[in-house]
């Protein structure tokens, strides 16, 4: 079985703090692979050790950050990594990521699974997996909180809005995995310095026949809803009575209760 | 010549806030909605209503149906609600027939050929205005547009059942009480509340408001004191009033509030990022906070 | 395929030394790998900002061209605020680069690129839970389920001397000598920064500030200029937190807001904020034995840190003892060992390096700086003694005379003045 998995570092948004025009300081915002392509990855893995199957990592992108990725994931046991090579990986559009993952995949398939997070830290849109299944006209599992693949099948849980899913396909499959799927293993020390001589492929888009349009963010700034901040103190029981007295007042005076 | 959209919905509410969408961008609107019964509820809302049989949600089997009406209809926007189901209908959907799409967007505007979308990222703590080239798939948020009103005539097109791509079982979700994304009061427990049995007194708040009640992802899924929460991989609400209680405000859960009217947060911790983005915060013990809100509310409720 | 499983050297800690011994070692031909706790190189440093650039010079080979270096610093400060005002001594050098501003992270991570540029290995994520010792020779670490050995293992796990604690060969420090450092990362964009300091391109100001907004406690500020951040911050006695009520993020905000910041950091975004224990015990904190069987230990774990009173110094010296823990061991390893003997010659090229000069000649630092007075009353002294050489009223005073005055106000004899200068002298 031959399996890929698409990763991509995201910034850590709970860390992200903005300029005072409102500007996101994304220069410091630290960035890690998501975590639930870390769970995708993880699943990956665990198929490749009770099935026999090979683990292929792949990234879009070029950054220190991609590299970096692309390394975790060999330490954590992927047996081949590649970087789709692209500059500014985050201003591309994500149908010409989908668009990329999917010629990668042609070019160096067939896959019988394509593994990506459900959604990532960062934007979370969630379509990326869509996407490569539709270009690639594989079956689709998306959102998995459970998935148990078999050699020409896959089971797997999706809790959705309305309630939960489960699901029976056939391969090939594109999945992506929620970060309630699994606990990722934390790659041992030995696993670390053996990635350490794994080379990292890189891939030129070229290659992909894809000629990539930018994205273009016309303005990226803060979203502030004005809200009133009218915070009260609740120190004791006392006061926690005044508080929810006028809490109540407002909340009256507003019209919502 | 008018931009023609085409919308897909699950249920009216959803139907109505797209086509008002389509109204502000003076685009036609179609719509397709997967069964005979939930496309009947839409009528008066669109001219032509396309529907199928589609059963459980199957994503492959009702795009292939939805492509059916876009094939026919060739629209230029495509538009489905920011849901679980929504984004990956559009990821499939975009692939192949859009050349930009953005998802999690709350306005939209036409530029000449083009649209601009106003989309959230990061969690909602940023807002980007990008240009979407035409043909453009949108995810829209939930509550951006009011619901439209029932004005026209209602045409109404079957689509053939497209076949099965895989075998689907669904268990529907136990609602206790009202469902959060149709309330107009959610009460929201967060880490802060210690035990499930706990969950009570936020329930008891949420039934003296005429509300529903949720929780946070961690409650749900690391505990599983709840099916569902609030927030973007869960469901995203915009109610008159949301109340956090012990809720800290991380982004990914504040997207899902975000558009609601008036948002209270009761927390022990004055440094919790919920104080940021609140209306009105009470710094406390929810344990004695939130017990002397439900006697003044009951209190009133006698009176 | 099987992992490496021995080295010649294993480097716990990717900070300065430990980078810097990977390096050097790695550049000698030695199998090496430097383990890293953080998720990344430079994710645990903490900095304030600015390196000497001696070190460099001297065994980087086109170092100025290839570090991250933010700003070079053309002017030095040293700032004494009071209550309604400041007195302010500036330096401003000429051409000469003898330092410069940093961000450690980005610099950690230059410096782990020429480890793996000689082809050693930096690997991250990985907790050393001990050393291995057997007949009492260091034969490698644990780290979760793993053991790997070397013939040489490097200590260089920062001020937060766990391993060396575990393994009794450091004893713990005692609160008193410790510090807390806070520092915060203002935005404040380049040609800001530029326009309110007076400076061009990539000059930068290195500032050190005593008095008022730190409220009399052991401690002092400093101020450095990135390209286009700010770092501000406090260093103080970690005791001072458990006899007063102070919250250390207060005084940093203090000093932030102080007439003599506020203005300078007007419209300024705080981009990141963190807190770092310094042990900085002086001279008597050196570890006498830095070595042992199969062992070294380098940068700050060791001790190699200054207080000269207005500024903590470290990271040349933890390059430096990274640097010859590696001459050490290429010595021990050419007569073919790595027992105490063979490595002890580590430790008198430590004693004629400039780190055991300069830790000598500061000797008496870090008793004089316990000396209270000197973060109050003589900053009061300073600030009262030059306001009335510059009074405005009718009557123009003398200097001695403004001076005298001051002394009374702040009710300091002028026998302990002259006894506190003499120690100053001394010590710093």
């Amino acid at each position: 079985m031959k399996i890929l998995v698409a990763l991509k570092p995201t910034y850590d948004i709970n860390q992200l703090k903005f300029d005072s025009e409102g500007v996101p300081l994304l220069e410091t915002c630290p960035i890690t692979l998501g975590e639930a392509d870390k769970c995708a990855l993880e699943e990956a893995l665990r198929i490749k050790e009770s099935n026999k199957a090979i683990v292929i990592a792949v990234t879009v992108g070029e950054s220190q950050s991609h590299i970096k990725g692309i390394r975790d994931a060999l330490a954590m046991g992927a047996d081949e990594g590649y970087l789709i090579k692209m500059k500014n990986a985050w201003n591309i559009s994500s149908i010409a990521v989908a668009k990329a993952i999917a010629s990668f995949a042609q070019l160096t398939g067939p896959y019988d699974v394509i593994f990506t997070g459900a959604g990532a830290g960062d934007t979370h849109s969630s379509i990326i997996g869509p996407m490569i299944s539709a270009l690639l006209d594989f079956r689709l599992i998306a959102g998995a909180d459970q998935v148990e693949v078999s050699e020409n099948m896959v089971k797997a849980t999706c809790k959705m809005e309305d309630g939960t899913y489960y699901y029976e396909s056939d391969l090939p499959v594109v999945i992506t995995v929620t970060s309630e799927a699994n606990e990722p293993r934390i790659p041992t020390l030995k696993a670390i310095i053996r990635s350490k001589s794994m080379p990292i492929k890189e891939v030129d888009p070229s290659v992909l026949s894809l000629s990539v349009e930018e994205f273009k963010d016309l303005k990226v700034l803060k979203h502030s809803i004005e809200r009133k901040r009218i915070i009260l103190e609740a120190s004791d029981q006392k006061s926690a009575e005044e508080s929810v007295e006028k809490i109540i007042t407002f909340l009256k005076s507003e019209g919502v209760i | 010549m008018r931009t023609k959209l085409l919308a897909y919905s699950e249920d009216r509410s959803w139907a109505a806030q797209i086509k008002s969408l389509s109204d502000s961008i003076k685009a036609e609107a179609s719509i397709f909605l997967p069964k005979k019964e939930i496309a009947e509820k839409v009528s008066g809302l669109y001219e032509e209503i396309y529907y199928s049989d589609l059963e459980n949600f199957d994503p492959l089997a009702y795009i292939s149906a939805f492509f059916e009406v876009a094939k026919l209809l060739s629209p230029e926007v495509a538009v489905f609600p920011c849901t679980g189901k929504g984004r990956i209908l559009a990821g499939l959907f975009s692939a192949k027939n859009s050349k930009s799409v953005a998802t999690d967007v709350y306005n939209v505007q036409s530029k000449e050929n083009n649209l601009i979308a106003k989309r959230l990222v990061y969690g909602g703590k940023a807002e980007v205005d990008l240009e979407l080239k035409i043909p453009a798939t949108i995810c829209l948020l939930h509550g951006s547009y009011v619901e439209a009103k029932a004005n026209v005539e209602s045409r109404f097109n079957k689509v053939i059942k497209p076949n099965a791509s895989c075998r689907v079982i669904f268990t529907p979700k136990k609602v206790e009480g009202m469902e959060p994304d149709k309330a107009e009061v959610v009460v929201v427990a967060g880490r802060g509340v210690k035990t499930k049995n706990d969950l009570r007194m936020i329930m008891e708040l949420a039934e003296l408001l005429k509300g529903a009640w949720s929780v946070t992802r961690p409650l749900a899924v690391d505990e599983g004191w709840a099916e569902s929460w609030i927030g973007i991989s869960g469901l995203m609400v915009s109610p008159k009033l949301y109340i956090g209680i012990g809720v800290s405000g991380q982004p990914h859960h504040m997207m899902g509030a975000r558009s609601s009217k008036i948002v209270v947060a009761i927390n022990k911790d004055r440094n919790a990022p919920i104080f940021d983005e609140c209306d009105y915060g009470i710094v406390g013990d929810l344990y004695v906070v939130l017990p002397e809100m439900i006697k003044k509310l009951k209190n009133m409720k006698q009176k | 395929m099987t992992g490496q499983e021995k080295f010649d050297a294993l480097i716990i800690g990717a900070g300065p030394s430990g980078l810097s011994a990977g390096y050097f070692l790695a550049k000698k031909g030695f199998s090496v790998a430097v383990l890293e706790r953080g998720m990344e190189v430079g994710s645990k440093n903490v900095f304030g900002g600015r390196i000497y650039s001696h070190v460099f010079d001297k065994n980087f080979q086109g170092w100025r061209n290839e570090a991250p270096v933010e700003r070079w610093i053309k002017k030095e400060k040293l700032s004494l605020l009071c209550e309604n005002g400041s007195v302010n001594f500036e330096f401003e050098r000429g051409k000469r680069q003898d330092s410069f501003t940093a961000f450690l992270s980005p610099f950690l991570r230059w410096m782990a690129s020429l480890v793996e540029s000689e082809g050693g290995i930096v690997a991250t994520g990985v907790k050393v839970d001990s050393i291995i010792f057997d007949d009492l020779f260091a034969k490698g670490i644990r780290a979760g389920p793993d053991e790997i050995y070397a013939d040489y293992v490097i200590i260089a796990e920062g001020g937060n001397t766990l391993l060396l604690e575990k393994h009794k060969i450091k004893k713990t420090p005692t609160l008193n000598k410790t510090s807390l450092g806070i520092k915060e990362v203002i935005k404040l964009g380049e040609s800001t920064i530029n326009n309110r300091l007076s400076l061009e391109d990539d000059e930068g100001v290195a500032q050190f500030i005593l008095g008022q907004p730190l409220h009399g406690l052991l401690g002092g500020g400093f101020f450095y200029t990135m390209k286009e951040y700010i770092t501000i911050g406090v260093v103080v006695r970690l005791s001072e937190f458990t006899d007063n009520n102070f919250n250390a993020q207060d005084l940093v905000e203090d000093l932030r807001l102080s007439t003599h910041f506020s203005k300078i950091l007007e419209g300024g975004t705080p981009a990141e904020y963190s807190a770092h224990l310094v042990t900085e015990s002086g001279y008597e904190g050196v570890m006498k034995k830095p070595y042992g069987n199969g062992f070294l230990i380098v940068g700050d774990a060791a001790g190699f840190l200054l207080n000269t009173g207005f500024t903590i110094r470290g990271v040349d010296m933890a390059v430096e003892s990274g640097r010859l823990a590696a001459e050490a061991i290429a010595r021990a390893h050419k007569e073919g060992g790595n027992s105490e003997e063979q490595l002890s010659c580590y430790k008198k090229m430590l004693d004629d390096s400039f780190i055991m000069k300069n830790l000598k000649k500061f000797s008496k630092a870090n008793e004089f700086l316990s000396n209270k007075k000197i973060y109050e009353s003589y900053v009061n002294l300073a600030c009262s003694t030059v306001s009335d050489i510059f009074y405005e009223g009718a009557e123009a005073n003398r200097v001695f005379e403004s001076f005298k005055n001051s002394l009374k106000k702040e009710r300091i004899s002028l026998f302990s003045f002259l006894k506190d200068m003499w120690e100053a002298y001394r010590s710093l």
